[in-house]
């Protein structure tokens, strides 16, 4: 076991050297995976964007049960999906697939264990079971079957990092189709220079993967599975600083008015810490 | 003899990221010189989350990590207003992130063990508030002046205004994260509908 002075330099480092140069001393490091681990976890990734198909979706966190229509999915960079137990003859939704860059399994491998086993039958389909467990507590844990033929999670169970579950997808329908034509929208970054608020640190193994101005200023942040969006506007002068927080299945929503007249949000499928320290990490151009 | 108030309020004051230079060399002080003043600070920790979750954090002793942050933070003398602001973010983060890289370091732990169902958590539920329920004696962040006492009023304006930006921006995080998630669909699927209750 790693003692606590080692792990605090390597925190600290990794905290500093990530807002300076947007790449953690920790991800230097060599690969942690084994290799039939790397080829599972990149195919997995990739499937996101790559694989079309349409089924029906379970949704269901603490006692919420929904169903969900997929109609095409979101390798062409467009998604219609109906939410069916919102209204009878529901309409269609279409719903945007932003590009991102490309992510290496080795640097999640910093960050997060994985194991691999036989997975349960979903949707009539044979799995394996991608178990994906932080190796810290600022991000959540994934128990994944994936589809062994298109390697798509069919059936995805979100875990706290103390291992409790708090939310469960899993595909009742799933049926692949040849991809459609079409692309990924271009995430969107928006210079630094140009915004008024920015962050003073990053936590290990979170990088900007985008940033924009439009509702107000904000950044996505993510480690490679996990993501937040951080949006800052200015805080009203008759609002106190004070902090809230909502929790969606295994999304959290927390916002923080700061004594630096700043009101953060920030909305992501992490724990309540990493919102807060992130939202803590918030500066006006004019305090650094 | 019992940690002095004064540490106290120093120590929420670095949590909710409002330290001034005095707040932060009081901090320092105290937790190089007494092993109960880092105490505290876990404790405001634990108070923190469970507010925040419901679950209470794996204990941890802290002390080494944030004896390391303190020797790795520049001297007091050497900082100026936005130096000090910088090490009350190292020693936040580094108090905050110390004892939890001590978790989970063992792969061959098994993971949490996955029930048929989904278990309700508090704050779990739709759109549901879990901060600001008044825990009495608990750290609060939404009053500088009085740190150890909860204001219902302003949290539960932060509780609202938190659900209400759920709403607001919680498309545009879908749309932007769906190629990050373990299924695109998925960023999607959870974004809530015009109803409430949706």
């Amino acid at each position: 076991m790693l003692r606590a002075s080692r792990c605090v330099s390597a925190v600290l480092a990794a905290v500093f050297a990530t807002a300076a140069s947007g790449v953690s001393a920790a991800e230097t490091e060599s690969c942690q995976l084994t290799d039939p681990e790397t080829q599972r976890v990149a195919a997995v990734l990739a499937s996101a964007t790559s694989t079309s198909y349409r089924g029906t979706i379970l949704v269901e966190y603490s006692g919420k049960r929904e169903f969900v229509a997929v109609e095409e999915s979101g390798a062409g960079g467009q998604l219609v999906l109906r939410h069916l137990n919102r209204a009878a003859n529901a309409e269609s939704e279409i719903r945007r697939v932003n590009a991102l860059p490309a992510r290496t399994p080795c640097l999640l491998g910093n960050f997060y264990s994985f194991s691999m086993d036989s997975g349960q039958t979903v949707a009539g389909r044979d799995t394996y079971r991608l178990s994906v467990r932080p190796k810290d507590t600022l991000r959540l844990g994934y128990v994944m079957d994936v589809d062994r033929a298109t390697d798509v999670p069919l059936r995805v169970v979100t875990l706290t990092p103390e291992g409790q579950m708090i939310e469960r997808f899993e595909f009742a329908e799933f049926k692949p189709v040849a991809t459609i034509p079409g692309s990924a929208s271009e995430q969107q970054i928006v210079q630094e220079s140009s915004m008024r608020f920015s962050l003073s640190a990053l936590p290990p193994g979170f990088r900007v993967v985008n940033s924009g101005v439009t509702p107000v200023e904000h950044w996505l942040l993510s480690d490679g599975l996990a993501a937040m969006s951080v949006y800052v506007e200015p805080r009203s002068q008759g609002v106190k600083p004070g902090e809230g927080v909502v929790v969606r299945g295994a999304t959290l929503t927390y916002t923080k008015g700061t004594l630096e007249q700043a009101l953060v949000t920030v909305v992501g499928e992490v724990p309540v810490t990493t919102a807060r320290l992130v939202a803590e990490a918030v500066r006006t151009k004019e305090e650094l | 003899m019992g940690l002095d108030d004064a540490v106290k309020e120093a120590m929420s004051a670095v949590m909710d990221g409002e330290a001034n230079s005095m707040d932060l060399a009081r901090v320092l002080r105290a937790v190089r010189n007494e092993p109960e003043a880092r105490q505290y600070w876990q404790r405001l920790q634990v108070a923190s989350a469970v507010l925040k979750t419901g679950q209470a954090p794996m204990a941890v002793d802290i002390s080494e990590a944030v004896l390391e942050a303190i020797e790795r933070a520049p001297s007091k003398h050497r900082v100026g207003p936005l130096g000090s602001m910088a090490v009350a973010a190292s020693v936040t983060f580094a108090l905050v992130f110390g004892g939890q890289f001590l978790q989970n370091q063992d792969p061959g732990l098994p993971l949490a063990t996955v029930p048929g169902v989904v278990v309700p958590i508090q704050g779990a539920a739709p759109v549901q508030a879990s901060y600001g329920v008044g825990m009495p004696g608990t750290a609060s962040v939404s009053n500088g002046a009085a740190r150890l006492v909860p204001n219902p009023a302003v949290d539960n304006f932060y509780d609202r205004l938190a659900r209400e930006h759920f709403l607001r921006f919680g498309r545009q995080h879908a749309e932007h994260s769906a190629g990050i998630q373990p299924n695109a669909s998925i960023a999607h699927a959870r974004v809530p509908g015009e109803k409430p209750g949706d």
